[in-house]
């Protein structure tokens, strides 16, 4: 009985989709085993029977019937979505699946929290409450969320600009007030994210502020199909994501991550971004082992960020178009940064760059808590050597502007990692201080 | 996506309505083709075809144009297909050939000279088209898709929202199941 693996090469060739390397397989495969031969001549002949079955012939011609359907229903476009190619909102895939079971504990665990935290409060403190003013801006939030992501909200409302949400009802309104509104509809507050899932309004004539939904849509990953941001429309939405929080996570789910990475380095050469690459990644790019990779930036635009990934699948798809199988990248996972993932980051780099403040600089770039002879003394003997971070002007030309975004590549091995190579170590001695409106991202290739 | 579809899709978006329908006699016939094999019905074919472009019709403000029209709306019939199939049961049913046969395309029968052909010809195709009918409508789908529309993985891939990886084993099972029942077929004769 032939092996499964080798059944998969004559169906696959049968349906005509091999690359050279498995077409010279399959023909050594032939040549060896009169099996072989036997079931890829059945799987033609069953393959040429479909093709050839009769061509069943319309009946009936249907345009009048569905014009006039049409007109009587009174259709028009835009009443119904159907996600496409190009959509972003909907993907159907394992990611999806636990980013909605995810969302689900989380908004029964607030629930259950909020619930029995009411069943505590005294019957007279319920009370209608038509408004109260919200509470500044760096008060903490209530609820059962992620401590964190307050903390998050408070140095960011510094930084970015952010649209002030409408309410009705306050944001850190005590869970345990009722609110009456006979008859009123609720009313959204913050504007809705153009991923987020639609919220229903209902119409309850009494209802308690259990929590936000508009902070668990905020919470949920965004899944953004790659060559979509071939369209403006869809590069705009993805910015706007990215200008919510300043840091972020993104995966590049990949069937090979060394290939992805391939892309990401023609990608990078073609914005002038600087890869410094860590030692174990160079080795195993260089041997083409299928590893999983990250990347780490900082002080990136969200507009850099959405080209940098943008010309990924630029490069993905030149490589897939003579060889469809070589496709790597489809969709990019966007969240962002909770607790989690910066412990992940500590463990990769040996610190939390996003506590972490770079080193502090003086004019010249240099340390200043290191003592100046001996910084001094390596930068100079890396200037004259050639080796240093700004390359030596050649006479008669300007010198070469250093690459604007540096980015760190490591092997992504959160159980095994090694924080303490020289590329690492070189990164964290070059890290500049946070430039109003970039963002922090850490950027994973994985399988 | 052809200009001329995208000069048709843009008036639809303006009202006209017309367009549309320039759009349905276009498709319909190829759609109906490929439905009709999932669904196995003439009935079921028309009403999943019909359903198919009033869905695409409310949904065209949605249609991004980076792929084809085509590839798009039979995305819609697919779907609709194998969710009309899911929820009924699998019946065989056989559109035989006799004379006045009005929904399917008479052979070409110059080749059909040496005796017994047109029977042996008839026998295989319904043992095909019976073996087909059995598969699941997943299955069903690819093989469809591949063999008689001629797509590519990644445009199946990007029909079924599915990775091209998933289109690969899928085909990989549906020719061995395929295999399987026609053996079956032959040895009970």
């Amino acid at each position: 009985m032939l092996l499964d693996r080798y059944r998969q090469l004559l169906t696959a060739y049968v349906d005509g989709e091999l690359t050279n390397r498995q077409r010279r397989h399959v023909a050594r495969l032939l040549r060896r085993s009169e099996e072989a031969r036997q079931l890829l001549q059945k799987l033609q002949a069953d393959a040429h029977a479909l093709r050839h079955l009769p061509r069943p012939a319309l009946p009936t011609d249907l345009t009048a019937p569905v014009l006039r359907t049409i007109v009587e229903r009174r259709l028009a476009p835009g009443q119904r979505r159907i996600a496409n190619a190009s959509s972003s909102a909907l993907w159907v895939g394992p990611l999806a699946s636990w980013a909605a079971a995810a969302a689900v504990l989380l908004i029964l665990g607030a629930a259950s929290y909020l619930y029995f935290a009411a069943s505590l409060v005294q019957p007279e403190k319920k009370e209608m409450v038509e408004k109260t003013p919200a509470p500044p801006p760096s008060a903490p939030k209530s609820g059962a969320l992620d401590a964190s992501i307050a903390k998050e909200e408070k140095s960011h409302v510094a930084t970015r600009e952010r649209p002030a949400p409408k309410l009705e009802r306050p944001v850190g309104v005590n869970p345990t007030k009722v609110v009456k509104h006979p008859g009123e509809k609720p009313k959204t507050s913050a504007p809705a994210s153009p991923f987020a899932p639609q919220k229903p309004e209902t119409a309850l004539t009494e209802r308690v502020e259990l929590f936000h939904l508009d902070r668990v849509a905020d919470l949920l990953p965004v899944i953004v199909k790659v060559s979509a941001l071939e369209q403006e429309a869809q590069r705009k939405k993805l910015v706007a994501e990215l200008r919510k929080n300043s840091n972020f996570r993104v995966e590049l789910p990949c069937p090979n991550g060394t290939k992805a990475m391939e892309r990401v380095q023609s990608a990078a050469r073609t914005l002038h971004f600087s890869l410094v690459i860590d030692k174990q990644a160079q080795e195993r790019i260089k041997l083409k082992w299928r590893t999983n990779y990250v990347l780490y930036v900082e002080n990136i635009t969200p507009q850099e960020l959405t080209q940098f990934v943008r010309h990924i699948g630029v490069e993905d798809r030149k490589s897939a178009s003579k060889k469809p199988t070589e496709a790597q990248i489809d969709r990019l996972v966007l969240t962002r940064m909770t607790a989690q993932h910066r412990k992940e980051l500590s463990t990769l780099l040996g610190i939390d760059p996003t506590t972490t403040a770079p080193a502090a600089t003086g004019l010249l770039g240099t340390d200043l808590r290191k003592p100046i002879s001996e910084l001094t003394a390596q930068q100079v003997g890396k200037a004259l050597a050639g080796k240093g971070d700004t390359p030596r002007p050649q006479a008669g030309k300007p010198a070469a502007k250093p690459p604007k975004n540096v980015a760190l590549v490591l092997p992504y091995n959160p159980v095994r990692p090694s924080p303490g190579s020289d590329e690492i170590k070189r990164f964290l001695e070059g890290r500049k201080p946070t430039v109003p409106g970039t963002i922090r991202v850490l950027l994973v290739l994985r399988s | 996506m052809s200009a001329d579809d995208q000069r048709l899709i843009a008036e639809c978006l303006q009202g006209n309505t017309t367009a549309f329908g320039v759009l349905v006699r276009r498709y319909q016939e190829r759609l109906y083709n490929s439905v009709y094999r999932l669904v196995e019905n003439a009935e079921d074919a028309q009403d999943v075809v019909q359903e198919a472009f009033l869905n695409a019709y409310q949904s065209l403000d949605s249609f991004k144009g980076d792929a084809q029209f085509f590839t798009w709306l039979y995305r819609i019939a697919v779907n609709t297909a194998i969710s009309l199939k899911r929820k009924r049961r699998a019946m065989v049913r056989m559109e035989t050939g006799c004379n006045g046969e009005q929904n399917i395309e008479p052979h070409d029968r110059s080749v059909e000279s040496q005796p017994g052909y047109a029977m042996e010809q008839a026998e295989q195709e319904a043992r095909v088209h019976h073996a087909l009918s059995r598969l699941s409508p997943e299955h069903r789908a690819v093989l469809i898709m591949k063999d008689m529309e001629g797509q590519k993985y990644e445009t199946m891939a990007e029909i079924l929202q599915v990775p091209i990886g998933t289109i690969r084993s899928r085909l990989h099972r549906a020719r061995l199941e395929l295999r399987e029942l026609l053996e079956k077929s032959e040895e009970e004769g």
